[in-house]
């Protein structure tokens, strides 16, 4: 089964693209350890179903979709689960596997990051589409088979959700991470 | 607290807030081009080189990838028979008995390499003896046998030695047996110089690994999700066929079939 060269060099353009981003979003979510193989994975099924791609800027929340569906397929194993846990325990952590290429993380930020663990898994995916991924709130509907205006009231529980939570744990608003590139200086 | 100062704590809180820190692993990984295939692999006799470490043939696997579509392994053994089997002999059944013997796992095929055998460098291009011994465990382990369905002869050399006898091979691992997915193609060459084997290739087709090296992976990594490192090399583009990965991809082998029967 050899599938046309146009398809590949369309596959390898897409794949240049997009994949740090995508990567972005597996190591947001599961941490670096297992994001490489959910990169794979997203990409597998992308080359699969390569002829539904919706094409253009729409290929980035498609991409996350099915990214998305990967994780959650990753969470179904029982041993996953447990590593998950911890993986989301550590994601605001410096990690020992490359710390050099992720933010160096506050005490802050991880209290942060923890008053979003503690939201739905539905209203987390939402925060982090609209807040890291930066995809508009009218892609997230249409990603999430929802209404805007229900996305948009998403938004809002989990910002008013938070912001009780963050008035009871000393959270500074004014904290900026930082970020060191391989091989850099944080 | 407003709900702007709490989205920018959130942003401020992206563990990833610069996507280009990322090196994404280079797309040929993911999918060669028409080639798709993992590499030439050749032993030249008399060609000196650096003694390759255990380690790192272990990691040198003639393999269908988990990630490319198509998978071709390629086992050039150059000048390595000194053996009086296939001098003088018929070099079509020669070849037939050559590969049947790898197919089936048969160790004596190994006889035909010398020890003194080397290796021109250390990347994966080559193989020697042990890695040849390795992977035919290595399939043995899994039930991953192939079989010669015919043998022909080119009548133009193309290359050193003479015109390639070239075999149609089929093979069927217990993965896709069990599914009913198989057999799949390949092919196997065989190139003879004054009756001593100059080369020994085996292709696979690529709706192999379409079909099942890409689930079994993504199985693998939800099963056995710390396992993955001894089953994969970190590029994750071929199976490691060490002893201690032979050993496991045996039992997740089990596992595995065990599932689909389930």
């Amino acid at each position: 089964m050899v599938e046309p060269a146009n398809n590949q060099e369309a596959f390898k353009r897409l794949y240049e693209k997009y994949s740090t981003r995508v990567l972005a979003y597996c190591v947001r979510r599961i941490g670096p350890d297992l994001a490489h193989d959910a990169l794979a994975e997203t990409f597998l099924v992308a080359w699969r179903r390569f002829d539904d791609l919706p094409g253009g800027e729409d290929n980035l929340p498609y991409l996350y979709g099915v990214a998305s569906k990967v994780l959650s397929n990753s969470r179904r194993s029982s041993l996953r689960r447990s590593r998950l846990a911890s993986r989301l325990q550590s994601l605001g952590v410096d990690h020992t596997a490359d710390a050099s290429t992720y933010v160096i993380q506050s005490d802050q930020n991880r209290r942060v990051l923890a008053a979003i663990a503690q939201l739905g898994k539905k209203d987390q995916e939402i925060l982090m589409l609209y807040t890291w991924e930066e995809v508009s709130r009218e892609k997230i509907a249409e990603m999430m088979g929802m209404t805007k205006p229900a996305v948009d009231q998403r938004i809002h529980r989990c910002y008013k959700r938070l912001a009780r939570t963050f008035g009871n744990a000393d959270v500074e608003p004014t904290s900026l991470p930082r970020v060191a590139k391989k091989g850099g200086e944080a | 607290m407003n709900h702007d100062v709490v989205e920018r704590m959130v942003k401020a809180a992206n563990p990833v807030p610069d996507h280009t820190v990322f090196e994404a692993p280079a797309v040929d990984f993911l999918l060669a081009d028409d080639e798709r295939r993992t590499e030439v692999e050749t032993i030249q006799k008399d060609k000196a080189g650096p003694e390759p470490s255990r380690k790192s043939w272990g990691r040198l696997v003639p393999i269908a990838s988990a990630i490319a579509a198509v998978v071709v392994v390629v086992i050039g053994l150059m000048a390595i028979t000194s053996s009086d089997d296939v001098a003088g002999g018929d070099p079509i059944a020669e070849a037939e008995s050559l590969v049947a013997a790898w197919g089936s796992y048969d160790l004596s095929v190994l006889n035909s390499i010398p020890d003194e055998a080397d290796v021109s460098n250390e990347d994966w291009h080559n193989v020697d003896r042990t890695t040849l011994e390795d992977e035919m465990l290595y399939r043995q382990a899994v039930d991953w046998p192939f079989e010669v369905t015919e043998c022909s002869q080119s009548i133009v050399s193309t290359g050193e030695g003479d015109p390639p006898v070239r075999c149609t091979v089929s093979h069927d691992p217990s993965w896709t047996r069990a599914q009913g997915l198989g057999p799949y193609p390949a092919e196997a060459t065989v190139r003879f110089a004054d009756g001593e084997v100059v080369e020994f290739r085996v292709s696979l087709d690529t709706s192999f690994a379409e079909e099942f090296f890409f689930p079994l992976r993504t199985w693998l990594s939800l099963e056995y999700p710390d396992e993955m490192t001894t089953l994969y090399p970190v590029s994750r583009t071929y199976t490691l066929i060490d002893a201690e990965a032979r050993e496991l991809w045996a039992e997740v082998t089990a596992a595995y079939i065990a599932q689909l029967d389930g």
